[in-house]
């Protein structure tokens, strides 16, 4: 049957669109997938579409596109959720087989024991402190009791963050996203822990800010250092985890040689003053327990991620 | 000591049924030959009476999936090379794709037979005035 030319050419404009159409909406697939069949499946379109437009002319068109928009969304949407569920199975392989290997899981869990309990060490000193009328007779004593303390403090709280790097890492997938959640952290954690001393005490805010962002800094170079090494061995984001386990590692370093150093003069001052008369008792055999109990668990948190660096090589 | 998984390869034709409707019209217009793409959609539209259209998306993600069961492979070979555009892909049905098939098919068959015995459908050789054969 001939067409006059005027349907030809439309015939031929509402082809070369729809398929120009087509090609954008193969986009809806994952890439995988449209790098395979695109073309394929464009020429597919095409030849099926340049049969419905000779057949029927170009009002039934939409009845074509409805049937071609239908079956494309329903298999884009097929196609991905396989390509999820592809993803999330290989994450949990990696998850739980190789790629998170029990020395790691030992690291973590020995971390973050040597974490609570230096918290808690940090706090009875606090609240020792804190409550007794002869703290600042005894940072006049000795200037290094009042360094000590404020290392204790703010190695505590810089260990803080790191332990929420941690959990960033664990359930970020993108480090950029916990960097920027743990800039935003730190300062909530200032602002929290000694954040009323901008008012009363601005340079001694001042002062304590810096060393604490100093620590912090620190303790993340020290993470990123290592997962960078680890990187090569473990996959990218276990590496990170074992990087952030050692940021908290050396912030608690700082913290437990503060805390030994401070306990130990702090039992001298003390007893000095038990001596004179001036206090009923010294504090001498809890402050001591708390300081052996933090320092073990530091040791071993420090060894059980030593160990991580003596784990063969990740075999892919 | 490392534990080793190697994934067996598929050759039991019953572990692979059934098959969807879309995998098993593409089969049966594989069964006369090579087909490209469009020719395995013609040839469906046209067994089924126009009344099964797959489309392009339909299409590519069952022969992804048969490519995949190695029930189908790609040929090179051109039933008339000089009427053919060498770009198109060709595909053909694999033993195993034809021994999927006739499973498939007897299965089929098994499920119509227990139909007929429900007299869901009217027996072979008969005939019902209320329709159908």
């Amino acid at each position: 049957m001939a067409h006059p030319p005027s349907r030809k050419r439309d015939v031929r404009r509402a082809l070369a669109f729809s398929v120009w159409l087509y090609g954008l909406f193969l986009h809806t697939y994952p890439a995988t997938f449209r790098r395979a069949y695109s073309l394929r499946m464009m020429r597919v379109f095409r030849d099926s579409c340049r049969d419905a437009l000779q057949r029927q002319g170009t009002v039934p068109l939409a009845l074509f596109w409805w049937q071609t928009l239908s079956d494309l969304l329903l298999t884009a949407c097929l196609e991905r959720w396989a390509v999820l569920k592809e993803k999330v199975g290989a994450m949990t392989t990696y998850t739980h087989s190789q790629r998170f290997p029990l020395r790691l899981r030992v690291a973590l869990a020995a971390t973050l024991l040597a974490f609570v309990v230096s918290l808690i060490a940090s706090l009875h000193l606090y609240l020792l402190e804190d409550a007794s009328p002869l703290t600042q007779a005894a940072y006049i004593a000795s200037p290094v009791l009042r360094v000590s303390y404020d290392g204790i403090y703010l190695s505590a709280l810089a260990a803080g963050v790191a332990v929420c790097a941690i959990v960033g890492y664990a359930l970020l997938q993108r480090a950029a996203f916990v960097v920027v959640s743990l800039i935003i952290v730190a300062l909530l954690i200032a602002f929290g822990g000694f954040g009323g001393l901008l008012v009363r005490h601005p340079m001694t805010f001042l002062v304590l800010f810096v060393v604490f962002l100093t620590l912090t800094m620190i303790s993340f170079l020290i993470g990123r250092v290592v997962a960078k090494h680890a990187g090569r061995r473990l996959g990218q984001r276990p590496a990170a985890i074992l990087g952030a386990c050692v940021s908290v590692g050396s912030a608690l370093l700082v913290n437990v040689v503060a805390l030994v150093l401070h306990t130990l003069i702090l039992n001298l001052v003390s007893h000095e003053l038990y001596m004179q008369g001036q206090i009923g008792g010294t504090h001498w055999n809890f402050s001591l327990i708390v300081m052996v109990i933090a320092f073990v668990t530091v040791i071993a948190c420090g060894v059980s991620l030593a160990s991580m660096f003596r784990f063969p090589s990740h075999q892919p | 000591m490392e534990e080793i998984l190697v994934k067996q390869p598929v050759n039991d034709a019953e572990a692979l049924l059934p098959l969807s409707p879309a995998a098993f019209y593409i089969l049966l217009a594989l069964t006369g030959g090579e087909r490209h793409g469009y020719g395995i959609m013609q040839e469906t539209a046209l067994k089924s009476d126009g009344k099964v259209n797959l489309g392009p998306g339909t299409l590519y993600r069952s022969l992804k999936r048969l490519l995949m069961d190695g029930l189908i492979e790609e040929s090179d070979e051109r039933p008339v090379p000089e009427l053919d555009d060498e770009r198109r892909h060709y595909y053909r049905l694999t033993p195993l794709g034809l021994q999927v098939a006739r499973a498939e098919a007897q299965r089929l068959a098994a499920l119509v037979r227990m139909a007929q015995l429900q007299q869901l459908l009217p027996q072979p050789g008969t005939f019902s005035l209320e329709g159908g054969a």
